[in-house]
């Protein structure tokens, strides 16, 4: 049962990723291809692949970073280093352009992305939440991101399997991916509450049935002081490079972020609205609500690290990227999994129908480089 | 399950327990590299800092020792000055922030050490008889201004040219003042302004050709 729902589930996610990738295809009319599917952030990573990181901040320019001016103030240190450095290992490798190896890299990502998120939700969940979930979740229009060279994909795919090893109670293992996470996006970090809400649980469950807790203990020491170890390897490589071991951080000042109070940046969206920021915020709210939802649900490790992952960007004083932080966060996933399961089975077809058009039309909004797909 | 977890209890401790103490290692080490950047001072000005408002890398502007930075409406200042300054007036410019600064580069390396000269006044009177300034350049405390109605224009304090060398010839001269206050707030006028200091002039000269503005 579970492999014959293992390979529809690869099918339905190889057949979406497949519909993505023929959309911006066809709406590109074949020649621009590759410069249509590498939009905004894709650059960034680009740069990373081809040339390395920055030695200096430099001019921005959207997807031709200009690395000869001095006088801007943006660099590719924002940008963490497993994805891009994936890719360019693969594309030694298969002796492949950097670009084509990042989407064959994150649409097979994507294909482990959901075998991960049903076998998470199936353990949790029960077998229909999880198939029905997961398969709806494979048309659901954000998933755009994770088809084009960004890191989500790559992201995503290590936070589930790390949720899956904890499931499994491998610590050591979660552990290692949680350091994999840190080194992909600075939210990897908050993979420690998770890996402490699976962990002390287990702990107090040995100590009940008075076992032996020595080698638990340590495992767990161990990995609560591992999971840091992705992001300090960047930060101790970026103080060779440029002397500043947060340069990744520091440097978002050139995007207009500065670390603040979150609370600050919701307020003066009310008092000064834009549409796409409060569409931003809007985003920022269900995932937080999903959040909480998962917080009642007992799952206080995903809520908490969704809550910190969301906060963390909206506390720099703007919304910006915020809805694709939010829609492809932990607990909107579950959350979203969970409800349209939920559904009625002519309701379920139909809005699963209503999402795939809708993210066929978004990829038209991808290639159309639209300021709200940031 | 729980049966594998005890038989792995020796190889556990044994591979794990070494790993330890490196990790805590691995985070001091980032930590203190965190808490200790190396960066030109321009780049800790504005990404780290944030006292620059505008990122000018590689605009920092030249200056020959010698030359006078001149903080009257026709004058040169507002090519160094980075915050705490008001706009420049006929006579000199208003400091009113807590803290001021003011950033250049030298032409080229200093021999000897630099005399920095503060031609200034401060704003003082009856209700506030003396203004004190901490002089600090390059991020190092230097010495305590008190300025007072009496006080002489020009004050001087040494530079020690370690301190430009260390960092790549960038000078950083930074006002620190305290219990600032606006004319209004006094009852003395209608400027809203703390006013500081009033500065006039500055200039840096290598130590054995330092001459005072006067």
């Amino acid at each position: 049962m579970q492999i014959k729902n293992l390979l529809i589930l690869s099918v339905v996610a190889a057949l979406s990723r497949i519909s993505v990738i023929a959309a911006v295809f066809l709406y590109s009319g074949g020649i621009d291809f590759p410069s249509n599917i590498c939009q905004w952030d894709c650059a960034w990573y680009l740069s990373i692949v081809n040339e390395g990181y920055d030695l200096h901040p430099h001019a921005y320019a959207p997807g031709t970073p200009h690395h000869a001016n001095h006088e801007g103030s943006f660099s590719n240190w924002a940008f963490f280093p497993l994805f891009p450095v994936t890719v360019r290992i693969l594309s030694s490798i298969l002796y492949s352009d950097p670009l084509v190896t990042a989407l064959i890299l994150n649409n097979i990502l994507f294909i482990a992305l959901i075998i991960l998120l049903y076998t998470y939700l199936k353990n949790d969940f029960g077998e229909e939440i999880a198939l029905k979930g997961s398969a709806a979740f494979c048309f659901f229009p954000f998933t755009i991101y994770l088809s084009v060279p960004y890191s989500e994909g790559l992201f995503l795919t290590l936070l589930f399997g790390g949720l899956v090893l904890l499931q499994r109670k491998r610590f050591v293992l979660a552990a290692i991916t949680g350091a994999l996470l840190g080194a992909t996006r600075t939210t990897g970090l908050f993979f420690e509450f998770i890996f402490i809400s699976y962990s002390i649980p287990f702990l107090v469950q040995l100590q009940k049935e008075k076992q032996n807790l020595s080698a638990p203990a340590i495992t767990f020491i161990f990995g609560v002081l591992f999971i840091p170890v992705g992001l300090e390897i960047y930060s101790i490589y970026l103080h060779h490079l440029t002397g500043d071991a947060l340069a990744f951080s520091h440097i978002q000042r050139a995007w207009g972020r500065i670390p603040g109070n979150p609370i600050k940046t919701f307020i003066n969206e009310i008092k000064n609205p834009a549409v796409i920021s409060v569409y931003g915020m809007f985003s920022s709210m269900l995932a937080i609500t999903a959040s909480v939802w998962l917080f009642t649900k007992k799952h206080w490790g995903e809520s908490i690290f969704t809550l910190a992952s969301i906060l963390l960007p909206i506390s720099t004083g703007t919304f910006t990227s915020c809805t694709r932080y939010s829609l492809l966060s932990l607990s909107w996933i579950i959350f979203f999994s969970y409800m349209i399961s939920k559904l009625p089975r002519s309701t379920y077809l139909s809005v699963i129908i209503s999402f795939f058009l809708l993210l066929l039309i978004f990829a038209k909004f991808w290639i159309n480089d639209l300021q709200f797909m940031i | 399950m729980k049966e594998q977890i005890i038989n792995k209890i020796p190889l556990r401790k044994l591979l794990l327990l070494p790993i330890i103490f490196p990790l805590l290692f691995l985070h001091a080490y980032v930590l203190h590299l965190a808490l200790n950047p190396k960066t030109e001072l321009p780049y800790k000005l504005y990404f780290i800092d944030r006292k620059i408002n505008q990122w000018n890398f590689g605009r920092v502007t030249q200056y020959k020792t010698g030359t006078v930075i001149d903080f009257g409406i026709s004058g040169n200042s507002e090519k160094y000055t980075l915050h705490g300054f008001s706009k420049p007036e006929k006579w000199g410019t208003w400091t009113h922030k807590k803290s001021t600064g003011l950033l250049l580069r030298l032409s080229e390396k200093p021999k000897k050490n630099l005399l920095l000269t503060v031609d200034a006044y401060a704003y003082v009177n009856k209700k506030k008889p003396f203004q004190i300034v901490d002089i600090y350049v390059n991020e190092r405390f230097l010495e305590t201004w008190k300025y007072t109605k009496s006080s002489k224009k020009a004050k001087t304090v040494i530079i020690p040219k370690a301190l430009i060398v260390y960092n790549k010839n960038y000078v950083y001269i930074n006002f620190k003042l305290k219990d600032l206050a606006s004319p209004k707030k006094l009852g003395l006028g209608t400027d809203r302004r703390k006013l500081g200091i009033g500065v006039v002039s500055i200039r840096l000269d290598s130590i054995k050709s330092a001459a005072t503005l006067n």
